[in-house]
Order: structure tokens, then sequence, then C-alpha cells
């Protein structure tokens, strides 16, 4: 019981933050970003190879703080290069699909290309277990678990009190209203798209610290986010971290009763007969 | 003259909404826009403000010429627009819109300062702070905007129909609010189909019809209001 507690506890926390940047984006702009799965890739490649000492060496914090940097830049490059100009078109929900789907294979095709296929991972930032009410995990698993729900704080903290954040609801909310206070939206845009990636990168660190770096990983964790985003209901941050955790906690529980193999198809089930009592999603406003 | 606009052409499409219009905003001074509904006075607001490209003609401000800068480059230097039946933010609280109000750079670092002369303008407003803006009945909406405009710290504040669609008695009390702003220093453009409510505003007024000025009223005893009433209303009220 408290392992799968501890199990869907550390997936709710990656899946909340991967979901919250691909909703801030959905939020702001009205477009999904499909190459967020692959910008959490290239975080976890740049983690490793500044602190690996088959990269640069220089230890697991520059790795960290290089990714962070890093990520912040890729999210801003990624707007420029694969949004921006659609901005305004009758179709950019659709083109941004395309464009942003195509820049998630480039990633991972150049990330294959630079780094091969071989398994990699993330040193560890705490080692050893603890114990916690009778639970023994490892001290790793802690350390997200406490990690997510204060930088997921600090984006509530960021949204709420800052210039740059207000702005990003304001324009999410009220375009005009927002450039008659003088929000350069394109601006916003920006800011927007570079703290969803850094928020991606940091989930890409904690997922190549518990498990394994390779090109694809971005895949499978992308596709959760995508459940939890619209689960939680289209735009609504508190109801995209909510189901995040849900839905960490729904799948822990069902492979451990119900065995893996069938895990998606509960979660689904679980989803599907949610989704249509509440269309909206948990928190969704009726559009 | 803080605002000049001259020969202003603009429009949407293929459609031309204003054929040239000319007009002047003094220092302090406020001024009254008034005529008949879809004839063009919030596109002269909007063009003025860069929402709407400019076609032809000139926009000065404080002697700069701002004809076609973008909107935030306008709101940079103090000319600051609440929009006709502006929803606001509906999902942010009346304190979150009101500390928005002051995204230009030189209102944030005021914010603390202008907050409370806003509310002491708006009382009601502070007493709505950490109520969510689509909450807000339509007179509160409106206060919550036109503060909202007050924490831009503006120089001139355009205000278009703020008493849109509210009871006499909520009119009168905005009417006096307005007039608390006009005291503060910032030059006002306010637009309302009330004539009398405009001319207790504003010691000059223009009537806009069809995309141009059709008059200019100077000195309010230079005309006879119950005209402007039957003719552009059809009422004599
Ligand atoms: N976004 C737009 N696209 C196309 N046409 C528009 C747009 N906005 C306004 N118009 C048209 O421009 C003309 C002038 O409208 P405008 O809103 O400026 O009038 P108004 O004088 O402010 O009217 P009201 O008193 O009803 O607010 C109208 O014919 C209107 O239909
Ligand atoms: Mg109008």
């Amino acid at each position: 019981m408290g392992a799968v507690i501890v199990a869907g506890l550390v997936s709710g926390s990656i899946y909340a933050l991967i979901a919250s940047g691909l909703s801030l984006v959905w939020g702001a702009l009205g477009v999904f970003n499909f190459a967020h799965g692959a910008l959490l890739m290239v975080g976890a490649f740049v983690a490793w190879w500044v602190s690996d000492p088959a990269g640069l060496g220089l230890g697991l914090f520059a790795g960290i703080l290089a990714c962070m940097i890093f990520m912040v830049a890729a999210g801003a490059v990624l707007y420029v290069l694969l949004v921006r100009p659609w901005i305004g078109t009758p179709a950019v929900e659709l083109t941004v699909i395309m464009t942003t789907v195509a820049g998630a294979m480039f990633l991972e095709n150049l990330a294959l290309l630079i780094f091969g296929a071989r398994l990699k991972a993330l040193d560890q930032v705490v080692t050893g277990t603890v114990k916690i009410a009778g639970t023994a995990m490892q001290a790793q698993n802690l350390l997200v678990i406490i990690l997510a729900p204060v930088l997921l704080g600090a984006l509530a903290l960021f949204l709420k009190l800052s210039k740059h954040g207000l702005a990003i609801r304001a324009i999410a909310q009220n375009d005009e209203a927002a450039r008659l206070l003088g929000i350069r939206v394109e601006v916003t845009y920006l800011v927007t798209f570079a703290v969803s990636a850094l928020l991606a990168g940091v989930a890409g660190v904690m997922i190549g610290g518990l498990f394994n770096i390779t090109p694809s990983m971005g895949n499978e964790p992308l596709l959760r986010a995508f459940l939890v985003v619209v689960f939680g209901g289209l735009g609504s941050l508190p109801g995209t971290i909510i189901a995040a955790y849900l839905i960490g906690l729904i799948e822990a529980a069902s492979s451990y009763y119900i065995g893996i193999y069938w895990t998606p198809v509960a979660l689904f089930t679980v989803l599907i007969v949610i989704l249509l009592v509440r269309p909206n999603g948990l928190l969704g406003r009726s559009a | 003259m803080r605002l000049e606009v001259e020969d202003l052409h603009s429009g949407y499409g293929r459609i031309e909404v204003l054929h040239g219009i000319s007009m002047a905003v003094g220092a302090g001074e406020s001024v009254g826009l008034f005529g008949p509904n879809g004839h063009g006075k919030s596109t002269l607001l909007r063009t003025i403000s860069g929402l709407v490209p400019v076609r032809e003609g000139r926009v000065r401000f404080e002697g700069d010429d701002i004809t076609g800068a973008s909107t935030d480059a306008i709101v940079g230097k103090g000319l600051i627009q609440v929009a006709q039946a502006s929803t606001l933010f509906p999902r942010m609280t009346v304190l979150e819109a009101l500390t928005l109000g002051a995204y230009r750079n030189a209102a944030w670092s005021h914010r603390r300062e202008t907050l409370d002369k806003v509310f002491a303008i708006f009382p009601r407003l502070a007493e709505r702070r950490s109520q969510h803006c689509k909450t807000l009945s339509g007179g509160e909406r409106q206060m919550a905007a036109i503060g909202v405009g007050l924490m831009a710290m503006p120089r001139l504040l355009i205000l278009d129909e703020p008493t849109l669609g509210l009871a006499p008695k909520i009119r009168q009390e905005l009417a006096h609010q307005i007039g608390l702003v006009a005291e503060t220093g910032a030059s006002l453009v306010v637009v309302d189909q009330d004539v009398d409510l405009l001319l207790g505003l504003c010691p000059r007024l223009y009537l806009i019809e069809k995309g141009r000025v059709a008059l200019e009223i100077k000195d309010r005893s230079q005309l006879n209001h119950q005209d402007i009433l039957q003719r552009y209303f059809g009422s004599a009220a």
C-alpha cells in the first residue's frame, strides 16, 4: 500500500510538472505543443552531457543548472521557429500541431545522432533509502515528491504576483484588454514558452535520475500529460495539477492490483467515464 | 496639446469607417464624443490606440508622432484606453486586474500609491478586491475597468461608453467618479450617448457622424442640445 502511494506520488509529481507547462501554453496561446516531450528529453540530455564524465564531467549541479538555462532558451527558440510564424492565421491550432510534431521528430533524431541509442542515466541527487510511516523509499523519490509541489507553488506565485505571470493570464483571458495595458503579446508568448520548457527540463532531469535517458524518453510522458491536461480541464492549472496526481495514483494502484498490461485500459476507462459526467474535465470551464 | 488627430482615415478590410477626422485634446482637458451608433466613435479611439491601423492622417501625443506605433508603445507613453464594454479579465480578482493595470514601466513601481488613489475614488473596488471580475455587477465592472486604466497612471485616459447599459442611479455615481478622475490631472476623452452627462463632465464635445466630425461644441450655451437629441437620437428626453 505504502509503495503504491509512493509510486503514484512520484509519477503524479512528474506528470504535474510536464502537464502544467503544456497547460500554460494552451491557456495563453490556444495551441498544443507536441514538442513538449522532446523538450523534456533535450533537458535530460543537456544535464547528462554537462554532468557526466563521458561528457563535460562538471558534476550534477552544474548539469542541472545548465539544463535550466538551456531550456529557457530552447523554449524561446522553439516558439520563434515553430509557433510565432503562424500566430493569427486561421488554422493556427492545426498548423502548430504539424510544426511541433516535426520539431519533436527532428530533436529526437538529432539526439540519436549525437548521443546514440545507448541508455544513459543521471546520477541521483540524493542516494540511499528513507523510511516514512513504515514505508521504505529511495531518497530520490522523496526528493521528487517534495520538489514538485515546491516548483508548482513557485509557478502559482509567478502567475499570481509577477508582472509577466499576470500578463500570461491576462492574454489568455482578454487579449485586447491586455494589449490596451501595454502588454506585448509576442513577448509574453515567448515567456510562456520559456517557462513551459523550463518545467519540462526539470521533469526530464527527474526522469533521468529515476529511469533512463533515451531520445524517445519524452513520448510516453507527453501522452500522459495530454491526458492530464484534458482530464483536468483545458486551461485550468489547478485542475491540471489535481488530475496529474490522480492519474499517477490510479496508474500506480492499477499496476499493482490489476497488472501493468491492463493499466492503460483501466486508466482510459476511468477517464472516459469521468469525462462523460464532466465533459469539460475536473475543473474545466464550459465553453 | 496632449492629443492631436489630423485628417484620420481608417477602417476594416475594404470598408473605410473614418473619412478624415481631426480633433485635439489639451493638457488636463476633458473632451466628450457622442454620435449615433455605428458611426465610428470606437473605431476612432481604437485607431488612436493603435489597435486599428491608420490609413491616412496623423496622430500626435504630447508632440510625438505616434501614427502607426504599436499599442504597447502608445500605452508606454501614457495614452490609456478603457475599451467599450470591456469584460476585463474574467478569472482574475479585482486586485490582480488592478495590479496588472500598472503594467507599463512608468507605473509599475508606483502601483501601491496608485492603488490607494483608485480605492479613494472607487471605494467599492476596495470592498470587492478579492472577487473575480466575472462576478462583478455591470456598474462595478465599469468601475474596475476605469480603475485598471487609472493604475497605468494615464496622461490621457480614454473611456469608451463607461455608462453603457447602466441604470440612471449608477450612471450618476460613475459620472461623479469620472469627474474625480479628471481632477487627477489626466486629460480625458469620454464617449457617451447621454449628452447631458457629457456636458456635465466636458466643456468641449465633438459630434461624430458618418466617420466625420459633424460638429464641435465649444460652449454649451452655443446650442440647444434638445436639438441634437432630436436630430440624432430621435428623442427629446
Ligand atoms: N472589427 C470590425 N470589423 C469590421 N467592421 C467593424 C469592426 N468594428 C466595427 N466595425 C464597423 O465599423 C463601423 C463603426 O463602428 P464603431 O464601433 O466605431 O461605431 P461606434 O460609433 O463606436 O458605435 P456604438 O455607439 O454602437 O459603440 C460600424 O459599421 C461597424 O459595423
Ligand atoms: Mg462604440
